[in-house]
């Protein structure tokens, strides 16, 4: 074989071609499905497309046509329920070594699968979802499949922090890296889907790219609320000193439990068909709706924290439109539906060092939040909020 | 589809294959039965992903056709009803089931979801069912529980022209046993213990009859009777256990095997890790001692013949126990080298020979 690059390259897989806004990831991708290497690692911030490449890929290597996003192969896989693909997703805060093989979404339950044939003829894909949560221990057990990979298994690592990664781990992994999707993909996506184009911008700029969350904000009238809590909550603690800005904290986190509370509703409908008419569990499902139960569990226990920092983000976006204003920048603005009121006192009156300063305690109060050392957030929240009431508008 | 069927084959039929169904699954379709019926059988088919069943049974089928049902809640079903014939009809996503008087019906899974099973292929032997039962049960134990080490929590098949031999062993002990059987061509596969130990239940049920097992590179199907079982295999390279063996060696103890497995559970009792039993062959027999400093010690002295030269052995009760126990007939011989070589264990008659790794005793203080 020359070792010149064949001009007529192989044909895109349909199914690898539906990956959306990620170009180079589908290009990657598209040659990849044809001599796989052992191990991907898929990394890029939350909503990039990570997940929907990696089934992509899934189908491309279980599909006995190469991945035409058609037949039973692509269905299954693409749903994560092909019995030659294994995801796993992180039962806690960490993925853990596991008691053996029989302990689900754990290092041991993963590498068993690794070392079995396929149930079906063809390949495996055996996933990690979230992989920089592997624990020290559980990343030795999956780096001792890695290094001597069984035959036909592919890994794809997920991440959005692949720097947390060992680099063990990193090192025999093929990364695909995963930008955030440009404003113009999300926008005109969301367009498509029959969003109204200024709402669509706004959500987009306050999801920071992702798409899944854009879509949310822009969908739902009250997914905008936190922005409104947050920087109402901020102008308050501006106007009425110590005690207001303890009131704002007060506020807001009561807003995230109320959030909480609407979550667990909506996660309800989700257990649904599972129940009988009488709202009982019906009990051949019982093992299904563990696993769905465990997932909220998880998602609720999120939700505070989330919706915290989509506000203090929000709040934080506020503050860096007013350092944009302030440079003449008005076409840059983040907060594009009403970019003047939402600061008190006016935008006018802000210089941009001030803005700054009043960004750098919002997003320090984001850092100690989104750290694991279980800071109270009703402390971090009051912290920053006695803060942004201190901080003259011009510095 | 729509077929009709005796009452007690059906629900025997649901309450075996039931066994493959995984208490855990993470994907809804592997908790379901896919039921195929067509011509004048129903095949029965259920998965945890690992070991597969499937069951074919003689129906009354008027439809022919597919359908993926709730596995546990069909088998409660059948169970509960009286001896009279079952009509099971399938359409638009609903089962329904009439017996007697009584008429339910059930919500089906997707059955393109549920795994496509691959049929028995490769390498074919057949042998006798409660022969390949004894073997599995002998030799299952000496497997690796630790995952740490997945090649070893695997049985070894090895299938030549004379017959099957199955080897298992976690490094500490290694378990042989050669079947007769019939075989044509060679083929190796390495089983999941706890697959294996599932063909073993199953050839139990039959003695006489005979068993057979298919072996390819993928996966290896056992049938017995109706019912078919397969495994995936572990992907690896088992260790080289015949340069394991050893040659005969000297010093042979010959002994009453259940008196011995009596005494060294006894002694065993007050074994620890760190003071395993110890083992002193000489002309009269073996003595046995354990003892800890924290809790007490026993002797007891099993009379037996013993030929070769006196020497002290010390081993993990409990692994010599599983050779005692499974090693078969009145007698046992212990065959020794020296305090560091590996104990060869055999019953009455050749065909199992089990190893196991001498504990290394402290040197004696003093």
């Amino acid at each position: 074989m020359s070792t010149g690059v064949s001009a007529d390259l192989p044909p895109v897989p349909p199914v690898i071609a539906d990956v959306p806004g990620q170009d180079h990831a589908v290009a990657f991708l598209a040659r990849a499905v044809h001599r796989p290497a052992h191990a991907y690692l898929f990394s890029g911030p939350e909503g990039s497309g990570k997940r929907l490449a990696m089934r992509a890929l899934a189908a491309a290597l279980l599909c006995p046509h190469g991945g035409c996003g058609a037949c039973r192969a692509c269905r299954l896989a693409l749903g994560e329920r092909h019995s030659n693909m294994l995801v796993l997703e992180p039962a806690g805060p960490d993925i853990l070594v596991g008691k053996d093989a029989s302990d689900p979404n754990t290092a041991r339950w993963l590498a068993a699968q690794a070392y079995l044939t396929p149930l079906e003829p063809g390949k495996k894909v055996l996933v990690v979802l979230q992989a920089d949560r592997l624990r020290v221990e559980a990343a030795d057990v999956l780096l001792k499949v890695l290094e001597e990979p069984p035959p036909e298994t592919v890994f794809a690592l997920l991440s959005a922090r692949p720097d947390d990664l060992p680099d063990t781990i990193r090192s025999r992994c093929q990364q695909i890296a995963f930008p955030p999707l440009s404003e113009e993909f999300v926008v005109s996506t969301l367009v498509k889907e029959g969003l109204d184009p200024v709402r669509a911008r706004l959500a987009c700029r306050l999801a920071g790219g992702n798409l899944g969350r854009a879509r949310r904000l822009a969908r739902d009238e009250r997914a905008l609320d936190f922005r409104d809590v947050a920087l109402k909550a901020a102008a308050s603690a501006r106007h009425g000193g110590t005690a207001a800005a303890l009131a704002a904290a007060e506020t807001l986190t009561a807003a995230a439990k109320e959030f909480r509370g609407r979550l667990g509703d909506e996660l309800a409908a989700d257990l649904a068909p599972f129940l009988d008419e009488r709202g009982r569990p019906e009990d051949h499902f019982r093992s299904v709706i563990r696993r769905l139960e465990e997932q909220h569990e998880r998602r609720l226990r999120r939700a505070e924290r989330e919706f915290l920092d989509w506000s203090l983000l929000a709040l934080a976006a506020s503050y860096r439109d007013l350092v944009a204003i302030a440079a003449g920048g008005e076409n840059l603005l983040i907060n594009i539906d009403r970019p003047g009121e939402l600061s008190a006192p006016p935008a006018s009156q802000w210089s941009s060092g001030a803005a700054g300063l009043a960004m750098g305690a919002v997003e320090e109060a984001r850092a100690d939040l989104a750290d694991e050392t279980n800071l109270n957030p009703r402390l971090i929240l009051e912290r920053m909020f006695l803060r942004l009431a201190a901080h003259p508008a011009h510095a | 589809m729509k077929f009709k069927c005796d009452r007690d084959a059906f629900s025997e039929a649901l309450q075996t294959v039931q066994r493959a169904v995984s208490s855990r699954p993470g994907i809804p379709a592997l908790t379901g039965v896919l039921m195929n019926a067509s011509g004048s059988e129903l095949v029965l088919a259920t998965t945890d992903l690992e070991v597969s069943a499937r069951l074919k049974l003689d129906v009354h089928v008027q439809v022919e056709g597919v359908a993926l049902v709730p596995a546990k809640l069909l088998a409660d079903m059948v169970k509960s009803f009286d001896q009279a014939p079952v009509e099971f009809e399938e359409e638009g996503g609903q089962a329904r089931i009439v017996c007697s008087n009584y008429e339910g019906t059930l919500r089906c899974l997707p059955a393109e979801d549920f795994p496509a099973l691959q049929d028995p292929a490769g390498t074919r032997v057949t042998v006798v069912a409660g022969e390949l039962a004894s073997a599995i049960a002998q030799v299952g134990r000496a497997a690796s529980r630790d995952e740490a080490r997945p090649i070893l929590t695997g049985v070894l098949l090895e299938i030549t022209p004379e017959g099957l031999t199955m080897v298992a062993t976690d490094s500490y002990r290694l378990a042989v046993r050669e079947l007769t059987a019939s075989a044509q061509g060679e083929a190796k596969a390495l089983v999941p213990e706890r697959a294996l130990a599932e063909a073993g239940r199953a050839a139990a049920g039959d003695e006489r009859a005979e068993a057979e097992l298919f072996v390819d590179q993928s996966q290896v199907a056992f049938r017995a009777g109706a019912l078919t079982l397969t495994s995936r295999l572990i992907d690896g390279e088992f260790p080289n256990y015949r340069q394991l063996l050893p040659e005969r060696y000297e010093n042979k103890l010959t002994a009453s095997r259940t008196q011995l497995l009596d005494a060294v559970n006894r002694v065993g009792l007050l074994a620890r890790e760190s003071s395993p039993v110890k083992m002193e062959f000489n002309a009269l027999g073996v003595r046995l001692s354990s003892s800890s400093p924290d809790l007490g010690g026993a002797v007891e002295v099993v009379e037996a013949k013993y030929e070769g030269e006196d020497l002290t052995a010390a081993f993990n009760p409990g692994y010599l126990v599983d050779g005692l126990k499974a090693a078969t007939g009145e007698r046992v011989e212990i065959e020794v080298r020296d305090g560091l070589k590996p104990a060869v264990v055999r019953g009455e008659g050749e065909a199992f020979v089990y190893l196991v790794m001498p504990v290394r005793l402290p040197a004696p203080v003093g």
